[in-house]
């Protein structure tokens, strides 16, 4: 159930949504960029070799633990010079979303929920930059590969993120994967756990490597626990001195 | 007796001492270029901890002794949203033996 602390931030933030925002329209333009850029990398990679298939489970492991530390270290960190993100995401995902009530009512909540499409534009140019060396040094098709895998998992997070705040989970919680992340997520929403535990969105692959994870059990156990809750630790960081949910911290 | 309170919110990490903005206290040392932060141990709760002990004691040279005791005792589990009195303080600082 809702605290009236977090009911009072969301009654404040979504008169702050502009009018014209439009929930549907920013999730198009992220799939259409995704899908497009997939689709056009995958189409100039001619004849590849079995080595520069390599390229894909690469990446994979890489994203994920690039995942991991970008929400560990700057999402929830104060770093000079990328407040913006930490502003965007503990100071307002985070306050609008908690594990008491970790669901969107609308389309219009989707601006609190899915990144800015300039993420994904500014994720391609780093994948991109990253093919380019690739491509001087071991092959263009596992430069077109890399790019394709980057941008299949960024639209993976996104989608999966979706599917951590729809509120009807009939379906979701049957999906091996998305349900195993949607309990994660939820887990990580509980403001006493959510600076330093829980930190990836797609697999929990880097929190069960880092030990940042709040369930005590092996990789493949992360990877496919579902709604499990028979291995979270029972030794989860506390909190104290509460303050009474009705104050809302605003200027 | 004062009332020290700490919030999220969009208008930042806010932490005040009686309805008022808490002085950081950067003239004692610079340990977060950003600010305030709580519920971890790192620059922002540490400078927070500083703050924090600077105003309760009145004592800038004890509180700079104290400040990563207390942040790592009190500050780094501290919630989202927070309310710590004087005597609060007081009892943590003579838990960590300040």
């Amino acid at each position: 159930m809702m605290t009236p602390r977090q009911a009072a931030f969301r009654a404040d933030y979504r008169p702050r949504i502009s009018p014209w925002y439009s929930g549907l329209a920013h999730v198009l333009v992220i799939a259409v960029l995704g899908v497009a850029t997939i689709w056009y990398c995958a189409s100039n990679v001619v004849a590849p070799r079995w080595t520069d298939w390599l390229i894909v489970p690469a990446a994979f492991i890489g994203c994920n633990i690039f995942e991991w530390a970008i929400h560990r270290f700057v999402m929830h960190r104060p770093v000079k010079g990328l407040m913006g993100i930490y502003k965007r995401h503990t100071l307002a995902h985070h306050q609008f979303f908690t594990d008491h009530e970790v669901s969107f009512d609308n389309a219009r909540d989707f601006r609190i929920t899915f990144f800015p499409p300039y993420a994904l534009s500014l994720f391609i140019c780093m994948s991109a930059a990253g093919a380019y060396i690739l491509g001087l040094i071991w092959s263009a098709n596992a430069a077109w590969l890399l790019v394709c895998t980057t941008a299949g998992i960024y639209l993976n997070y996104e989608f999966f993120h979706w599917g951590c705040h729809v509120k009807d989970d009939r379906i979701i919680r049957h999906i091996p994967l998305m349900n195993t992340i949607r309990r994660h997520h939820i887990a990580h929403h509980n403001q006493a756990i959510m600076m330093s535990t829980n930190m990836n969105l797609t697999y929990p692959m880097a929190d069960w490597l880092f030990g940042t994870t709040d369930l005590d059990r092996g990789l493949l156990g992360h990877i496919f626990n579902g709604y499990d809750t028979r291995f979270v630790k029972r030794n989860l960081k506390q909190v104290r001195n509460s303050a009474a949910d009705s104050r809302l911290a605003q200027a | 007796m004062k009332l020290y309170q700490g919030g999220r919110g969009l208008a930042g990490a806010v932490v005040t001492v009686d309805g008022k903005p808490l002085d950081p206290r950067y003239d004692l040392k610079r340990l977060s270029a950003t600010g305030f932060e709580w519920t971890y141990a790192g620059a922002g709760p540490a400078q927070l901890a500083l703050a924090l002990l600077a105003d309760h004691l009145g004592d800038d040279a004890r509180a700079l002794s104290l400040y990563d005791r207390f942040m790592r005792a009190v500050v780094a589990d501290l919630d989202n949203s927070w309310e710590l009195t004087s005597a609060e303080i007081d009892g943590a600082l003579r838990t960590i033996g300040g």
